[in-house]
């Protein structure tokens, strides 16, 4: 519609949806265009701050207390702790009672499909029993025949990692009643369906009862791959655990993630109820600007040309994988509205593959409003505003602090860009 | 090199873009619900990139309903259409042209055929189509399910009023578009026809009816690409001449217009099907685009209290889901309520197969279910086979977009 949107949001991961959920709660009418599925259902769906101290590279427990060693141009810096504790709170706030540790202080350690110990601050409440510094004896399950998770290999992990609880691992097989589901989002989606049948028309749950029921006898806690159940969860998860004795939690998994499905969908739900207009397919492929003012962006429908008009314009495109930046010849760039974006200063790659990747900080800059600078280090637009992947003088690997930065930035930018708040 | 060969590797475009990450097989209505569906990704990319040279498609390809989720979802922009279409098509030619199943695809896929004929005694075909007794053979012989009630054929069909009403009653050379009303508005629900008219002509365009053809949409969606090249070169034949003298095409069904600017370029290489397809837009998309809508309606009430919506797949995955709530958010006394994003589980064709009708209400159990809460006993969406779905799942009354916008702008 030839509508003037308070605020137009490009990208719809992570930080572009909390900043059109923060930009919709301070009363602005907000447009998110987005380009296809993003890589939140891919994703962990853990929320970090800072996971490792930015000095040593050691895995931390209270992430505010390291914010103080951040460079000053980090974007964590820029905003300031307060504004990423309340990010965090409402951030908590708009995903219910689904996760936990968003409104506390200190990180959980959890353990990855390899048992590599994480620190995570926000995580979904699935999970939960699945942290090592509980004490107990844990037992991890793997599933044949689903791939990439290897029970007695994390197990092994853990216990080189010295976490508190005891580890022991086992594999059951579940082959005759998968049959040709070898896929985690397959076996979610059973699980599911499975909930709303009687007891005599499941197979799946059965199966994995019969097989567990055993080998579960004296743990305390019994983790699996993140399988049970995308729209049901919890109550899969219950019902796993109810004819045993022990308590069941999830293992987070790379792609397919279960757990990243349902984030996706958690903060999706958000957008619908905060009456977020989204537009999700169409690219986009320009933009206009006068007086130092970004008008309107425009998107291609196949051909076809739509221009969306709006007070605030918020950038949430995302990284190099992400696809928010592009590179011609050896000169990075954003898209979309072609704002500067700085390379390393000396090598873009470390020697070594595990070392610490300068080309992982590469980004827009910002000044402390989250508004781009241009090549004279002034804001390039004073109503555009960058978040999340996008930005640089960060490394989201390396610092544990992807998911932060973009739930942060974003919803500072959508705030700021509602009420007018930091220019 | 042979034929075959040829598509294959130019299908290589596709599949090498795909790195398995399986965001179309998270999205796909029917791989949760059908147990031998194994998702877009194994009918897709991994049948055109694997399979070999003597091994026929999976017969699997059957279940899917073209809805088409999976494209939009998919990260890298592999055209999951095209490779799906061409995965159906190459089925259909292996299987037997004497089977009951290809007879009654065929049958379903070229119905405008018989539409075209069956609307000229539209009372006699109203009456034999829900004989119980025509129903029962066509279940038995052709798997055409009898549960369904059929679509009521009008008495005056869509170019009929339009001949009789003696066409454009507005010319402008500066502003004017040619109507894709398809074979649904034509014969069975002509009031969303002319609704677009009435609204168009009361924002000074000029309207022209081509001649035209089904958009192609059931042939795609059952495999036969001949028949659908067949009607898509009919089609772009009429409206090219049409584009090149600044007409801008809008359809009222989203399907017709999602074939035409995705499904045509995407399969087809013919003249002038490219500028067709850069230049056909939906017709609701296509005003709120042009024209101030907003102010159109500051003002403006419609009595009717909820509206259940549901968002028809090929109008999400042409960015508007969420367009109709949106245009009636400021019109006073009606509230649209989106019922979520799951597939009405129709799809054109897909939910008339006996085979296929319990996926497709269970796959619609979403949205049933969604209008249930909204407690709606009328509903709006853009498709008609969508509307076909809710009326038989929910019991409601469904109207198109472009009726309510009649009434509220009181044209």
């Amino acid at each position: 519609m030839t509508r003037d949107w308070d605020v137009v949001v490009v990208g719809g991961g992570l930080a572009g949806r909390m900043a059109a959920l923060a930009a919709s709660d301070a009363g602005a009418s907000v447009h998110v265009v987005s380009a296809a599925e993003g890589e939140l259902r891919h994703g962990s769906a853990m929320v970090d701050v800072l996971g490792y101290a930015p000095a040593s590279g050691e895995p931390i427990a209270r992430p505010f207390e390291h914010l103080a060693d951040l460079p000053p141009a980090h974007p964590y810096s820029l905003l300031g702790e307060g504004t990423i504790r309340r990010a965090m709170a409402f951030l908590c706030d708009r995903l219910g009672d689904r996760y936990r540790g968003l409104d506390s202080d200190r990180n959980t350690l959890l353990s990855s499909q390899l048992g590599i110990p994480i620190p995570a601050f926000g995580y979904p409440t699935t999970v939960e029993l699945g942290s090592l510094s509980r004490q107990g004896d844990v037992l991890l399950v793997d599933v044949r025949p689903l791939p990439d998770f290897d029970a007695a290999i994390a197990a092994r992990n853990l216990d080189r990692a010295g976490v508190p609880a005891t580890v022991d691992a086992v594999s059951i097989d579940l082959t005759d009643v998968l049959a040709g589901d070898v896929s985690r989002l397959r076996v979610a989606q059973r699980l599911d369906v499975e909930m709303g049948q009687k007891p005599s028309e499941r197979d799946l749950l059965p199966a994995l009862h019969e097989a567990l029921h055993d080998r579960s006898m004296g743990y305390d806690r019994v983790g699996l791959p993140a399988v049970l159940g995308i729209e049901r969860a919890e109550w899969v998860r219950k019902m796993t655990a109810e004819p045993l004795e022990s308590e069941v939690f999830e293992i987070p998994t790379g792609p397919q993630s279960v757990l990243g499905i349902r984030f996706d969908r958690k903060l999706d739900e958000a957008l619908s109820r905060a009456d977020v207009y989204q537009t999700q397919g169409p690219r986009v492929v320009d933009y206009r600007a006068s007086d130092g003012h970004v008008s309107a962006i425009a998107i291609d429908r196949e051909g076809a040309t739509e221009w969306i008009r709006g007070q605030h314009f918020v950038l949430a495109t995302g990284g190099l994988v992400g696809g928010g930046l592009d590179q011609r010849d050896d000169e990075l760039f954003d898209p979309v509205f072609d704002v500067p974006v700085d390379g390393p200063a000396g090598a873009w790659t470390a020697a070594d593959p595990f070392q610490t990747q300068p080309f992982a900080r590469v980004g827009v800059q910002v000044d402390d409003g989250l508004r781009p600078l241009d090549a004279s280090g002034e804001p390039s637009h004073a109503n555009l505003r960058a978040v999340g992947d996008v930005l640089g003088g960060f490394d989201p690997v390396a610092e544990g602090s992807g998911a932060g930065i973009a739930a942060a930035t974003g919803y500072a930018a959508g705030r700021w860009a509602a009420t007018g708040g930091r220019p | 090199m042979s034929d075959d060969r040829d598509r294959t590797l130019s299908l290589r475009v596709e599949t090498d873009a795909c790195y398995q990450c399986a965001t179309c097989d998270t999205v796909c209505p029917i791989a949760p619900v059908e147990d031998s569906f194994p998702g877009p990704k194994f009918e897709g990319p991994e049948q055109w990139r694997l399979r070999g040279e003597d091994t026929p498609i999976d017969p699997s390809i059957e279940a899917c309903s073209n809805c088409l989720q999976c494209e939009a979802a998919c990260p890298e922009g592999v055209s999951l259409g095209r490779l799906l279409n061409e995965t159906r098509a190459e089925h259909v030619r292996e299987r037997s042209s004497f089977s009951a199943k290809h007879v009654r695809d065929r049958l379903l896929a070229n119905y405008g055929r018989l539409a075209a004929v069956a609307s000229r005694v539209p009372r006699l075909t109203n009456a034999l189509a829900n004989s119980p007794v025509v129903r029962a053979i066509a279940e038995r012989t052709l798997g055409i399910v009898s549960t369904r009630e059929a679509p009521a054929f009008a008495t005056e069909t869509f170019r009929e009023w339009w001949n009789e009403r003696g066409g454009a009653r507005i010319s402008d050379p500066e502003q004017r578009v040619a109507y894709f009303h398809g074979d649904y508005a034509n014969y069975h629900t002509p009031a969303v026809g002319r609704a677009l008219v009435e609204v168009y002509e009361h924002f000074g365009y000029e309207v022209a009816v081509p001649e035209q053809r089904c958009s192609g949409t059931p042939m795609f969606a059952n495999g036969f690409l001949d028949d659908a090249e067949r009607v898509a070169s009919f089609n772009v034949d009429r409206l090219a001449p049409l584009v090149a003298d600044g007409y801008d095409v809008v359809a009222s069904c989203t399907s017709c217009s999602y074939a035409i600017r995705s499904e045509y370029p995407d399969l087809f290489d013919m003249e002038g099907v490219e500028t067709v397809s850069e230049n056909t837009y939906d017709a609701l998309e296509y005003l709120r685009a042009n024209e101030s809508l907003e102010a159109a309606l500051a003002g403006a009430s419609l009595d009717l209290g909820t509206l259940a919506y549901h968002a028809p797949c090929h109008a999400r995955n042409q960015g508007l889901a969420q367009q109709t709530p949106d245009t009636f958010d400021r019109v006073a006394n009606v509230d649209v309520v989106d019922v979520g994003d799951s597939c009405s589980g129709m799809s054109g064709t897909y939910g008339w197969k006996e085979e296929r009708y319990e996926t497709s209400m269970t796959v619609g159990q979403e949205m049933f279910d969604g209008i249930e809460t909204v407690d709606a006993d009328t509903a709006v969406t853009e498709c008609p086979t969508c509307a076909m779905q809710m009326e038989h799942g929910s019991g409601v009354t469904v109207s198109h977009p472009l009726e309510l916008l009649c009434e509220a702008l009181d044209v």
